[in-house]
Formats: C-alpha cells, structure tokens, sequence
C-alpha cells in the first residue's frame, strides 16, 4: 500500500516525455484561447472611417441592382437605417433633401435596410417620400463588412472609392449639406 | 476632494498588493520569515487601503458629485438614495472596484485566519491571492477608473474626462453636469438588483481562496489534505453566496423582464452558472481526498477550473465576447482579463501535470467497487464537468466556432440546452439518491437496496399521485421520479439514523434528530441542502415542462380564458411615481372556475423611453398565475395581456431557502482542527518550512510560530 | 322533382359556403403568432426569444409573421423566411446543415466521449473478480484514533468526531476492527442481514466515523 509519508524520492517518477494526455490537454487547452482570442479580435472591429469602401451589392426595391463599385466617378451617401429606427425618421427629411439638391451634380444616395422587413420600409419610404433608391441587406452581409451596430449610420464616399466621411447615429441638419459641400470644393481645388 | 482620497487609497493599495506578492515569492525562496511577516503586513493592508478607496466612491455617489465621472453616469439628480448606494456596483468601474474591495476582505481574512495553521502553504496563498488582486486593482486604476473626473477647458468649453487634471483644466460647475447626467438603468432599479449582483461577486470572489490554497499546496508541494481542510469553510461560504446569488438572479428575471421566465440560457447567466456546477462537484470531491486520499488531481482539476470559469465568466461579462442582455458596455478590459485569465488556466495545469508526473497526486487506495462511494462520486464529478462542458459550448464555444469557421452568427437558444441538458440532470438526480446510501471501499448492492426500498416506494406512491392528476409524459415521470427519490433518501437517512437513536437510547424525537446535527453537521447539513436542491428540481420540472400561456387583445370587461382560470380587464390607471417613472397599470380581475381569487395590477413603467414590463403575479405553492401587459391603446381602451399559468414555480424560491438553511447548518462546524501535515518521522531533520522551491516538502516538526518576528 | 331531390339545395349551399370560406384569410390568434414567434429570437435584443421582446423591431417582425399567417405560410415557411433574409442568428438552432451539426450533434458526441472515457477509467482501477473474496477478508474499516491516541469506542463517540479528526490521518491502513457493541464472529465483512437498532447505530456509527 502507497505510503505517502516516505519521501518522494523513493517513488519512481512516472514516465518522462509528454504523454497522449498531456498533449491533448495542451493543444485543447491552446485552441480554446486562441477562437477566443480571435473572436475579441473580430469583436473589436471598428467602424470604416477611412480608406477603401468595402464593396457591395444589393437589390433595390424599385427592381434592379446596385453595386457600389459601379459608382466609381461619383459622391456616394450610403445610409445604413431601419423602419423600426425611431432616429432614421427624424434624418429622413435630410436625407431626401439632400438628393434633390445634390442629384444634379451626381451625387448618389442609397440606404441600406438594416433588419428590416420590406413591407415596413416600402410604407416608410412612402411616408417620407423618399425618392433616392433603397434596398434591404438581406443575410446582414453588408452591415457585417461595414462594422455596422445599428442604425442609423451613414458613410460619404468619394468618387475613388474611399470612405471620406462618416457619422453615427442620426444626421444633424445641415450636416449633410455641408460636408457634401465642401468634401467637394476640397475635391475641385485639389484637382 | 473625494476622489483624491479614493484615487490616492487605490493607488497605495496596488502598491501594497504588488509589494506582498514580491515579499512572498522571495520569502519562498530565501526561506525567511521576515519576508513572510513583511508579505503578510502588505497583504492585508490591501483590505483597509480599499476600503478607503470604496467609500470616498460611495460617499461621492451619495452627496451627488457630479465632477467625478462614474457619479455622472450612473445616477441624476432624482435618483432616490437607496439606488445611489447600489449604483457603487452599477456599471463597470464601480463594479470592478467593489469586486476587489470584496477579494481583499476574503484574503485579509483568510490569511489572517490561517496564519498560524498553515505556515508552509502561506507565501503561495499571499502570492496567488495579491497576484489577482494586484491585477485587478490595476484595471481599476489604469482602465476603468472610478475616480475619473469631468474637466472644463476654460478656453474651448471642452469637456473632457480623465484621471489627473489636464494642463490648464478647471473642474466644471456642478450644476451643468448635475443637468445632464444620465442616471441608472431603469432595469436595476428592483430590490433583486440590490442583492443579487454582492451576492454573486462574493460567490465568485469567494473561491479565490481555495484557488490560492490549491495554488500554494502546488508550489510548496504539500499536498496532503491540509490546502482542503483550510478552505473547506470559504468553498462552502463561496458555494452558498453563488448559489444566492443565482437563484436571486432568476427571482429578479421573474419578476422585472417581463418573459414569464426565471432562466433564459443566456451566455452570461450560463458564464455563472459554469463555476457553481464546478464548485458543487468540488465540495463533493474534496470529502473522498479527506476520508481516502482519493481523487487528489480531480480536486484540483476541480478547483482550478471552478476559478477559471469565475474569471472566464467575469471576463465573457466584461468584455463584450458575447452579447447578451446582461454584458456591461465593451470596453478596454477585454484584453486584459483574457490574458490573465488564459495565463492563471494555463500555469495552473501546467502545476497540475508536474506534480502529477512526479508522482505527488497518487491515489492512496485504489478503486475497488462500482457501487463504491469514491466511484459514485467519480461519476459525479464526471457528471457535472460534462453539464459544465455542454453549457460551455452552447453558451460559447459553438457560436465563437461557427462565427470563426463559417462568418455566420448562430444564436444557440433555448432548444439546444433542453436537448442537451436534461439527460445529466437526471444523472445528478439518481446519483443524488444513491450515492449516500454507498460506503467507502465496497458496497453490496443488497445493502444499497435495504437503504433505498422505502425511499423508492414513497417515490412511487408519489408518481402514482401524480398520474392521477392527469400528468402525462414520459421525461415528467423520469425528472419527477429521481428528484422524489433523491429527497426521500435524504429524509429518510435522517428518519432512520434519528429512528435509531431514539430506540436505543430513549432519546425523544426532536432530541435525537438535534443530535444527530450536532454530531455530524457536515452529512446532515447536506442532506437538507439535497432535499432543498430536490424542491428545486421539483419546480423547475413542473414550470418548465408544464408551462401554459394566452395573450390576446381585451376591451374593457372583455376576459382571456386558459386552463380553469380566466382574467377580466377591468380598466386602466396612469399614474407618475416619484422618481418621475410614467406608470401604465391595468386592473385585472382573476377568476378560477368563476370564482373571483384576486385582483392583480400589472403595469408598464416608462423611464424617459426605457419601459420595464412588471408583472402581476398570484403565487400558491400549485402554481403562479402571471400577467404581463404588453400593449395600451389609449384611443380605444385597449389593452394586450399575456397571461401564464407557471405550475409548481414557487417551490424554487422555497426549495432556495432550504438550501440555505442546510447549507449554514452543515457549515456551522466548531474549532478547526489542528494542521494535518503528517507527523515527522525522527530520522528526518529539521527543515526549513519555506524550503520549497529547492526540495520537496519535508514536514515539519509541530506548529512554528510566525507570530515572533525575525527568523 | 322528388323530395330527395331537394337535398340537393342545402348541399349546393353548404359547398359554396366551404368555398367561400377557403377563400377567407383564416383568423389568426395571438398566440398562433407567438407560436412561430417563439422559436425565433430578437435580432437586436440578444438572446431574448422573439415572442417575448416589444421593441418595435420585433413588434414589426411580428405582424409580418401575422401576414404570413393570414395568408396561409406554414411556421416552417415563415421562418425558413426569416432565416433566408436574416440569417441563421434568428433561430435558436442553426438551420444551415453544417451549423446545425457543429451545435447539436457535437455534444452529444462528446458527451458520449466523456461518458466512456470515464467509465474506461473507472473500470480500468477496479480489482479483477476474484479480488473481491480477498476483500472480504479485509474488510474496509480503518482504526480510528483521537489526537490523543484513545481508539473509538464508545457509544458518545459520535460527540468526539469533528469533521477535522478525519482529516488528520488521510492514510488508512487497513485493520480489521470488530464493531465496539456486537463484536461479529466471522471474520468477513458481510452487512448484517436485518440489523437491530443496536447494530444499525453501530453500522451507523461506522460510517460517521469513515466521515
């Protein structure tokens, strides 16, 4: 019978080495830090606020396509918003306004549904009389490569692709206005 | 002013943290009590200095100090002042600060406590038990600290927030900020809010201690029973707090979230309750180690992991890993608490496999029989880290995997824990019922059917009883059946021992059940807590499968029918209670086979937009009936009810307070005894206690004394 | 025209009221709603199942689960739907196959795993069949001793047995000891066949000490 008072030299070490137990646990262990590891990193994914644009497609409610890549050579408002986003209907105005002022000049306004249901957006577009195209993100994969966390969120693009603007949250008024004006006297005196 | 003081407090009290785990590693490796006695000072220094620091931050959030940031953001100027004093622990600074103050009360007290008893297990305790708190005060202070304030660029009219005052920064007028500041969320503001987030953090903080004993016993390589005895007490006081804890928690989603509910398998309720099932199985494991000398590298296992999960759970909460209802706001902790508790899991196994390698966790007595208790309890352990494991992945491993693997986001809900769960429950049941009923080393399976035979029978007159009231379904009768039968076997373990007694030696009843309490506090105490975890397991069983609900639209007079019971909307009352909440309430009239029972009052409580659900509930042992009001329309005098009918649910709260009772009375032990690290054999010389790190442990002649100073 | 003849009317009528009442979008109850409802989950509010959340996304999301309803659409239809356009995060398990998969069956799979991998361990330990005579004659009981030394004998001894004494000698070496009160005259260790008071308190007593 083991006597655990005897001193610990006289009991024979056990095999040296890493055994198949060993190793299991060390490799169960190290995987489970690193998914972790790698979902904080992921969590930790910021808003574009600068940079390329990622690209998307999406279908628009009035039929058709839209594809950001395609806009290449003009201002792009993309607005990430939702009929059910108390926000978005203060902005709506704003919004709308802005295309009827800027759409001469080629700006280009799209808004992206965000968990939306068709039906309620159809009714919100007709109750803003929202002109410029919309279209629902189905499978969340836009909102997933813009970082998007709620709505309403708009980004302003530059005819290069590249994110110039973005703002969080509903838009001030005049914000748009303003920043689509000189993001574009900017544009000019560099040109 | 306060926050100076309280910044000032926080910053001695890292230092003194940072200095005791120094003094007690080097005093391990010098092997001078001198270092101990110095690592000893600073450690519990910890505990005054934060104390400090605590209440300058409950005394800003009472006299309303706007300047101070936490203040700002968690209470406003109509902020009654009960709330004010459970906002300390509202939101992320203040909680994390009230977190450490409660580890270095544990620590100051359990070092203190077991000073002189386990002198060779000390400087790893002090290490392991200031190593966390050093970690911890340092998010506080570096991270999320409490003591930021608001300062006013008298320039720009910035302001901004931040630790030490800025250049050229004033502090801003009290009044502005006391306008704007944002107050608590309307959903904590419940008497459950008030207990049950102490409660959990004192579950949670509470098995530091056995850790750092666990921790300590491995570097010093003591590992008799002595790291176990030491914190057989603080296992249990953790053990109860958490369970408290949890079982508030539920009352709490009851009664305020407005689902009909009291769990919701969500990933941070799931992150608390990993490191209770855990540390369940370990104040069951630690009893053969004590008894046998079995089962030493699953007590470790056991306790490592328990405080693993603590820290996993506390960092999951924290960090934003995984959304959920209860996460705090993300913020910068994230990464650290992942490496620290990444490092605390990974050092610690490690431990584990070295001493196990060098032959130091070998089993004194070998298994020798499948209805064995050492076996029994084998499978308990194997039970529950199997329920830990499966809520583990539901909770987070599958949707982290598939979110990696495939970038889709899965929800893992309700179904899954219902598919998964249920199978091990009823395990743990039956192994319950019969594990005390076993002996150590054999058990014949005759014996086993003399204990269990009229606990079985009254258990099946009990089933019977049920399917007379037109129960039906198999896994009712399987869930029923082994919680029955685990609680008969602990009743009738008391009746029977108490039987004896009183036959034998003219005891009266009541004298000889006292007696029997008396002298084994420890198996009686835990067969009431048994019998509380049954009356639990009876209520879950029952509100869980048998469950029923309506909702529908109701005119005045109109009545929503279920079951034998049927509710009466009889009109609506607005009212604003003094903390400006707009109140919503419907007069509900319930009628049970046409006869009136009462009069409920559901309601919507309207914070500035945040709306709170509160139900109306009639509670009877047989059932709940619970009414939420979901919807008004004012125009028409409308109102939507959800009614539910919750059988048997008030046996949880009341199988709750069993547990407690048994739990107090098992741990009410008197002295502690003596240290257990084996008597000497003369030949072997006297050692240095602390001469752990160049040799095995040697054990040491009688107690040394580390009251007298110098070595 | 005989009279038979005249069943003809109602039965006429009686068709074209089925008809008609085909035709009807059938009546949809709340608790159909929450049906469906309650094996989704709120796309915003996480974890919270989507028949027991009232913000006005999921508000929404219901009447246009009631719409479906209506119009006839199956539950399975309805949130094959939802999960098409929202993804598999709106339903408590996964749809798609290889989720589906990585979330149910790979617990059950482990869990069977731990299963046999802790009943291999246990019956690995256990002694051979025939160990089991050699037991008998040693039978499990220790000798219990006092700090002081006294061995356990009498009848209050229950008064003496704090839960540390035990802990002072975790090693038992393996005696036979006669309990104090009946001493057995056989010296295997079977269980008394109907104990007595006496002998149950002594069996009793044996065990409280193995506490």
């Amino acid at each position: 019978m083991h006597n655990p008072d005897s001193s610990p030299a006289h009991i024979p070490p056990s095999r040296r080495g890493l055994t198949p137990g060993t190793l299991f646990l060390g490799v169960a262990l190290f995987g489970v830090f690193a998914v972790i590891a790698l979902q904080m990193l992921r969590n930790n994914a910021q808003p574009i606020t600068r940079g390329p644009a990622p690209d998307f497609s999406m279908a628009l409610y009035e039929g058709g396509e839209f594809r950001l890549s395609a806009q290449r050579g003009q201002w792009v408002v993309v607005n990430f918003w939702g009929s059910w986003c108390g926000p978005c209907r203060d902005e709506a105005p704003e919004l709308q306004a802005a295309w009827e002022k800027y759409q001469a000049a080629g700006v280009v306004i799209v808004g992206v549904g965000f968990r939306d249901v068709e039906s309620a957006a159809r009714q919100f577009i007709r109750e803003y009389g929202i002109s410029y195209p919309n279209g629902n993100d189905d499978g969340l994969r836009i909102t997933a490569r813009y970082a998007v966390t709620g709505a309403p969120e708009t980004y302003v693009i530059d005819p290069d692709g590249n994110v110039q603007a973005f703002l969080l949250g509903p838009l001030p008024v005049g914000w748009l206005d303003t920043t689509l004006t000189d993001l574009m006297a900017e544009r000019e005196a560099e040109l | 002013m306060l926050a100076e003081i309280g910044l000032a407090a926080l910053m001695l009290a890292f230092a003194s943290a940072l200095l005791a785990v120094g003094s007690a590693v080097y005093a391990a490796r010098s092997g001078q009590t001198r270092w101990l006695v110095s690592a000893r000072n600073a450690a519990v220094a910890t505990f005054p200095l934060l104390t400090v620091s605590v209440a300058a931050l409950l005394a800003a959030l009472l006299t309303q100090q706007y300047t101070i940031r936490y203040v700002w953001s968690v209470t406003d100027t109509s902020t009654p002042m009960l709330y004010r004093f459970t906002a300390l622990w509202g939101s992320q600074a203040g909680s994390i600060l009230f977190w450490t103050w409660l580890m270095s009360l544990f620590a100051f007290s359990a070092i203190l406590i077991n000073w002189r008893r386990y002198p060779r297990l000390m400087p790893g305790v002090i290490a392991y038990t200031m190593a966390t708190t050093t970690f911890f005060i340092g998010l506080s202070l570096f991270l999320e600290n409490p003591f930021d304030r608001w300062w006013l660029d008298p320039v720009t009219g910035e302001i901004i927030g931040a630790s030490l005052i800025p250049p050229g920064m004033i502090l801003p007028p009290m009044q502005v900020l006391a306008e704007q500041s944002r107050g608590l969320n309307p959903l904590l503001r419940h008497f459950g809010m008030i207990i049950h987030p102490p409660m959990l953090y004192l579950g949670f903080v509470g098995f530091v201690i056995p850790f750092a004993f666990a921790m300590a016993a491995m570097t010093s390589r003591d590992l008799s029973t002595g790291w176990i005895v030491a914190t057989r007490r603080w296992s249990l006081i953790a053990w109860l707090f958490l369970s408290l804890g949890l079982i508030l928690g539920g009352r709490w989603a009851y009664d305020v979230l407005g689902w009909g509910g009291y769990w919701g398998w969500d990933p941070v309720e799931n992150a608390a309750f990993l490191p209770w099932l855990l540390g369940t199985a370990f104040i069951h494991s630690v009893m053969i180690q004590e008894k046998r000398g079995m089962l030493k590298v699953w007590n470790l296992v056991l306790v490592i992991s328990t405080f693993s999960m603590v820290m996993f759970a506390t960092f999951a909460t924290r960090s934003g890993l995984i959304d959920s209802v209860h996460a705090f706001a993300r913020s910068e902790v994230g990464v650290p608490m992942f490496l620290f508790w990444a490092t605390i899991t990974g050092v610690s196994s490690y431990l584990i496999l070295i001493r196990r390698r060098e032959g130091l966790l070998r089993d004194d007595h070998p298994f020798t029989n499948i209805l064995s208790r050492e076996t029994l309890f084998v499978l308990n352990n194997v039970v529950f880290v199997a329920l830990a494991l499966a809520i583990f992945w539901g909770s987070f491993g599958a949707p982290i995997t598939s979110e990696l693997v495939t970038g889709t986001e899965v929800t893992i809900g309700t179904q899954y824990y219902h598919l998964v769960t249920p199978p091990l429950f009823l395990l743990m049941y039956l192994l319950m019922g019969i594990a005390p009923l076993s002996a150590y080393g054999m058990t014949s399976l005759r014996r086993m059917g003399m204990g269990i035979q009229y606990p079985a029978a009254a258990t099946l007159v009990v089933l019977a009883l049920i399917f007379m009231t037109g129960t039906r379904g198999l896994g009712a009768f399987l869930g029923y059946g082994f919680t029955f039968l685990a609680g008969f076997v602990a009743i009738w373990e008391i009746l029977r021992a108490a039987q004896a007694r009183v036959r034998s030696k003219g005891e009266s009843p009541i004298v000889a059940v006292l007696a029997l309490f008396r002298r084994n506090r420890r198996r009686y105490g835990g067969y009431i807590v048994h019998l509380g975890v049954t009356v639990i397991g009876i209520g879950v069983i029952g509100s869980t499968l048998f469950q029923d609900h309506t909702e529908n639209l109701l005119r005045v007079g109109e009545s929503l029918t279920l079951q034998d019971y049927s509710i009466r909307y009889d009109g609506i009352t607005l009212a604003t209670a003094d903390d400006t909440r707009q109140m919503t309430i419907a007069d509900v009239t319930v009628l049970r086979d046409g006869q009136e029972i009462t009069r409920l009052r559901p309601r919507i409580d309207d914070f500035n937009g945040m709306a709170m659900t509160i139900a109306g509930q009639h509670s009877t042992l047989e059932n709940d009936v619970y009414i939420l009001l979901n919807n008004y329309v004012e125009s028409d005098n409308t109102v939507r009810l959800w009614l539910y009918i919750n059988p048997l649910v008030n046996l949880i709260w009341w199988g709750g307070l069993i547990l407690i009772v048994g739990t107090l009375l098992g741990g009410w032990s008197g002295e502690e005894s003596a240290p257990l690290t084996p008597k000497p054999s003369s030949s072997q010389a006297k050692q240095d206690p602390f001469d752990m790190v160049k040799s095995p442990a040697r054990p040491f002649e009688g107690e040394r004394d580390l009251g007298a100073e110098g070595s | 025209m005989k009279t038979r003849h005249l069943f003809f009317i109602p039965l006429t009528l009686l068709f074209f009221a089925f008809a008609a009442h085909a035709q009807e979008p059938r009546p949809v109850t709340y608790d159909d709603i929450n049906a469906v409802a309650s094996q989704m989950y709120c796309p915003d509010c996480e974890n919270v199942p989507l028949d027991k959340c009232f913000t006005s996304v999921c508000a929404q999301w219901k009447r246009e689960i009631e719409a479906e309803l209506v119009i006839g659409a199956s539950s399975e239809q309805i949130v094959a739907g939802f999960v098409a356009r929202f993804g598999d995060q709106v339903v408590g398990v996964p749809q798609d196959p290889f989720l589906r998969n990585i979330a149910l069956i790979a617990p059950v799979v482990f869990l069977i795993l731990t299963l046999a991998v802790g009943g291999y361990a246990i019956w690995s330990r256990l002694p051979g069949r025939n160990d089991v005579a050699e037991m008998g004659e040693m039978p499990m009981i220790s000798q219990m001793r006092t700090p002081h030394g006294a061995s356990v004998q009498d009848n209050d001894s229950d008064a003496q047995i704090s839960d540390g004494d035990a802990s002072e000698h975790p090693v038992r070496t393996t005696h036979g000891l006669s309990p104090p009160e009946n001493p057995a005259p056989s010296a295997t260790q079977r269980p008394p066949a109907s104990p007595s008071d006496a002998k149950y308190l002594a069996q009793l007593k044996q065990d409280v000490d193995r506490e």
